[in-house]
């Protein structure tokens, strides 16, 4: 993390998350991106861009290429892909927590950090587990 | 040479050996790249982009095996969303889009407005809404079993979706109660 941990400036119209479930109209760019476009409703555009784009490769994708399982195991597959990428971003949190460079304020969170990562993670084996390795690879 | 070997070769910052190994016993050994010897960061000078983050799959529309350390290299694009790019270097160079995308943002952020929260806080609240989309994207596996005719490996792949879409909800229910100033139990799994 390399930004200010604590901005001067701030906005009228703050980044704001998503909320839960509507994951299909948030299935492109992740939100561990979108919160540094703090522009008004800069997050909120890219996101709308998102859904254009999953809607295109939606209508696109038929035409390409079979994947190597069946649809289940490659969306588990690409799961477990994020659930690593969650587990670093969450463990980059607690590591700023470890090397000062969060608000002291803000170090509880930052070691609770570490504890979802882990959590993250352990699903993260789970589902690799139940997948095994890939068709054709050892 | 040999002292200076040793020196780069180890991290300056290195992970808690538990953030690979844990918990210990469940489940079983962690598929992530080994800790020691360290391989070249996938975004380092020496292999480029985060397109070599891994090694060429076998299948082109194998998703990568992600190093959590290299979790920057991957920043932008949603794989489960870059699964559907199958047709050979298309995901590839989406990757590498993101890795510039997330590159120009690093370097041009500062002139633009302040979040209302920390860094952290707000850093936080993305993770929820990542958390929040893989919950709903493993929760929609999980229906599969119930909306489609699946052979019994995938209905069974689908059941234990379901159940770790709820996981993840319990993980994300959480970190909200955290943000919101409430006292959260110890996430599940965590010793």
């Amino acid at each position: 993390m390399k930004r200010d941990p604590k901005p001067a400036t701030r906005t009228e119209e703050p980044y704001q998350p998503p909320a839960p479930f509507s994951w299909e109209e948030r299935a492109v760019f992740r939100e561990t991106l979108l919160f540094y476009f703090t522009q008004p409703e800069a997050a909120t555009v890219l996101r709308k861009v998102g859904t254009l784009l999953y809607d295109m490769t939606l209508g696109a994708c038929g035409e390409w290429p079979e994947w190597p399982e069946s649809q289940t195991r490659s969306e588990l597959r690409a799961a477990v892909a994020d659930l690593f990428q969650m587990q670093g971003f969450l463990s980059s949190i607690w590591e700023d927590g470890e090397l000062s460079a969060a608000l002291a304020e803000d170090l509880p969170l930052c070691k609770r950090a570490l504890d979802w990562s882990r959590v993250v993670a352990r699903v993260a084996r789970e589902i690799d587990g139940a997948l095994g390795p890939i068709p054709g690879e050892v | 040479m040999h002292e200076l070997t040793a020196q780069f070769t180890t991290s300056l910052y290195p992970l808690p050996p538990s953030l690979y190994a844990a918990p210990p016993a469940d489940p079983p050994a962690p598929p992530v790249p080994p800790v020691t010897p360290t391989p070249p960061e996938p975004s380092s000078p020496e292999n480029g982009s985060q397109v070599a983050a891994t090694p060429p799959p076998a299948s082109p529309a194998a998703p990568p095996t992600i190093d959590p350390r290299a979790w920057e290299d991957f920043a932008a694009f949603r794989e489960t969303f870059l699964m559907y790019f199958t047709p050979p270097g298309y995901a590839a160079a989406l990757r590498t889009v993101g890795e510039m995308l997330h590159t120009m943002i690093l370097e041009s952020y500062n002139p633009w407005p302040g979040w209302p929260e920390s860094s952290t806080r707000t850093e936080m609240r993305a993770a929820l809404a990542d958390l929040r989309h893989l919950q709903g994207f493993l929760a929609s596996v999980g229906r599969e079993r119930e909306l489609s005719s699946l052979d019994p490996e995938d209905a069974y792949l689908s059941n234990v979706a379901a159940k770790l879409s709820r996981q993840i909800g319990h993980a994300a229910d959480g970190i909200e109660r955290e943000l919101d100033g409430a006292p959260a139990a110890k996430p599940e799994g965590v010793r």
